[in-house]
């Protein structure tokens, strides 16, 4: 059934961003944490998407051809960002150093929130592609009626 | 004389129709979910100016007495093995128009079928005497 597919590649969608969502509000949330298990401060995250196909050999098999066209979404991996961590003159800071600069995490809040808005946005795009979806298949079922 | 067959072009044509929106319907979900995808090329199904073409020309009623005709096997062709054209980067606009439209289009096509069995089933019962 070809709304399956496509309600399955929406949901590869939704679950993507959400990923996403929650690397982000981690980021948010560790925006001042000077400490972490490795020793160093918290180190900003992001995620890497990849297309990918749509894992159903049944669907496969039956249309080959536009079915290898059409991929889904999945995240691949979180991955550290490697930019410098951000310098604060803070000598009453316990993790300031003899010159009196702490460490800080290499998050910026406003970045940050801007790929928030972007990723909601995106996963009320796919919502919609879901709910059309859904609405299509409702629909088949009034032919003949 | 020419009789009319009950189940007769329109029906196939609604169908393929049906079944041309449904993988439009996956093409838009698939380019939705990699609307953040770093190298992803949207794909979009490349039926619809051929189909509108054959809309245009009347090809569903168009009998071909002369070899000079246009040739409207090509199109029904088209219709029935879509494909898919890459259109480069994925453009959020474009795809929830494309979505609104295959909306429509389907709830149209599904429409069209019913009142054509209702009229085939209004013929059966003699026009409801």
């Amino acid at each position: 059934m070809d709304f399956d597919a496509s309600m399955r590649i929406s949901a590869s969608g939704l679950t993507a961003n959400r990923v996403y969502m929650n690397v982000l509000s981690s980021n948010l949330a560790n925006v001042n944490t000077t400490r972490t298990a490795d020793g160093e401060p918290y180190r900003r995250r992001t995620v890497i998407y990849e297309s990918s196909q749509l894992d159903n050999n049944f669907d496969a098999a039956v249309n080959r051809a536009l079915q290898d066209e059409i991929h889904k979404v999945r995240v691949v991996d979180v991955v550290p960002d490697g930019r410098e961590f951000r310098e604060m003159y803070d000598p009453s800071h316990p993790d300031a150093d003899e010159r009196g600069i702490v460490r800080m995490p290499n998050i910026t809040p406003i970045e940050e929130m801007a790929n928030l808005v972007a990723a909601a946005r995106s996963y009320e795009a796919n919502l919609a592609a879901l709910q059309t979806a859904k609405q299509l298949s409702l629909k088949a079922l009034e032919i003949g009626r | 004389m020419n009789v009319q067959k009950p189940f007769d072009k329109t029906i196939d044509l609604i169908q393929d129709r049906l079944n041309l929106n449904s993988l439009n319907q996956k093409a838009i979900s698939g380019n939705l979910a990699n609307l953040n995808t770093p190298g992803y090329v949207a794909k979009e199904v490349s039926f619809e100016s051929d189909l509108r073409e054959a809309l245009e020309d009347g090809a569903m009623s168009m009998t071909r007495s002369d070899p000079r005709h246009v040739d409207t096997a090509g199109l029904k062709a088209a219709m029935q093995s879509p494909e898919l054209k890459a259109v480069g980067p994925v453009d959020l606009d474009r795809e929830m128009v494309n979505l609104a439209r295959n909306n429509v289009e389907y709830q149209y096509m599904v429409t069209m079928l019913n009142k054509k069995f209702a009229m085939l089933k209004l013929a059966l019962g003699e026009g409801g005497q």
